[in-house]
């Protein structure tokens, strides 16, 4: 195995300091950071799903929403960052071992299946909608944007949210002794 | 020390054969270039290593790999 290049030591050292493994060793915290992750992609679906209404507001009123909006997708990026921290996603495949390679794959592979069933889900529903609703209603522009919303954040995510879920306890960095868990 | 999944369960002594020569996980990981945290898992059972890594870490500790991995619990010291 080549050493790995300047570049991916720099990567490295990001994700392996000890600080930030420290944070994120524990299982518990990292399901509550996913779980807070979650709650934050539902209240963005909810706000798309009333912007709509934004365009109706005074002037006045719409830069605090778009405040709001920005604030909630600045959340979102910062928590899905720290997960890809958390659980090595923001490495390249080249810098992990075969255990940590294991568990991407098994990521990969339920994040695949799960996107799978969403969108033939989303196809059905679409496609029946389409076929039964009367010729004058019209889908709404917003909801096909929620939609896109709802997919890009679990296709982009999920594998992250599924490591930092299962991954059990992080063994400290050793003194030498075994770990007792 | 056993590694569950499926069915399959695989026993090991990396931890008492760490303990005994006086090696800590990052220089046991360090030699055999996987991560040190991926020893801890080890140790802990809760990942069961390719027969690659097997052999690997069996040569690094100088005895024959059914020294380190069983399918048997390993008997307990005075036993």
């Amino acid at each position: 195995m080549q050493p790995p290049s300047p570049s991916d030591q720099a990567k490295l050292r990001k994700v392996e300091s000890p600080r930030l493994r420290r944070a994120w060793a524990s299982r518990t915290r990292r399901r509550l950071y996913t779980l807070l992750y979650l709650a934050l992609i539902l209240a963005g679906t909810v706000m798309l799903i009333g912007s709509e209404r934004v365009q109706d507001l005074p002037t006045g009123m719409k830069f605090p929403v778009l405040g709001v909006f920005t604030v909630a997708y600045a959340a979102v990026m910062l928590l899905v960052t720290q997960l890809n921290r958390a659980t090595r996603m923001s490495l390249p495949h080249r810098l992990l071992d075969e255990r940590q390679r294991a568990e991407r794959d098994a990521a990969h592979r339920f994040s695949q299946q799960t996107m799978g069933g969403l969108l033939i889900t989303v196809f059905v529903v679409v496609a029946v909608v389409t076929i039964n609703e009367p010729l004058d209603v019209e889908f709404p522009s917003t909801l096909a944007l929620t939609l896109l919303w709802v997919l890009t954040m679990v296709h982009v995510s999920l594998p992250a949210c599924y490591l930092a879920w299962v991954q059990p306890d992080e063994p400290v960095d050793d003194t030498g002794e075994p770990d007792e868990s | 020390m056993p590694t569950e999944g499926k069915g399959e369960t695989v026993h090991n002594r990396i931890a008492m054969l760490r303990a005994e020569r006086g090696v800590s996980r990052r220089q046991l990981a360090g030699a055999l270039g996987v991560h040190y945290q991926t020893v801890g898992y080890l140790e802990r059972g809760e990942y069961s290593p390719s027969l690659h890594l097997a052999l690997r870490i069996a040569g690094f500790f100088e005895v024959p790999v059914e020294v380190v991995f069983s399918t048997e619990p390993f008997p307990r010291i005075g036993q």
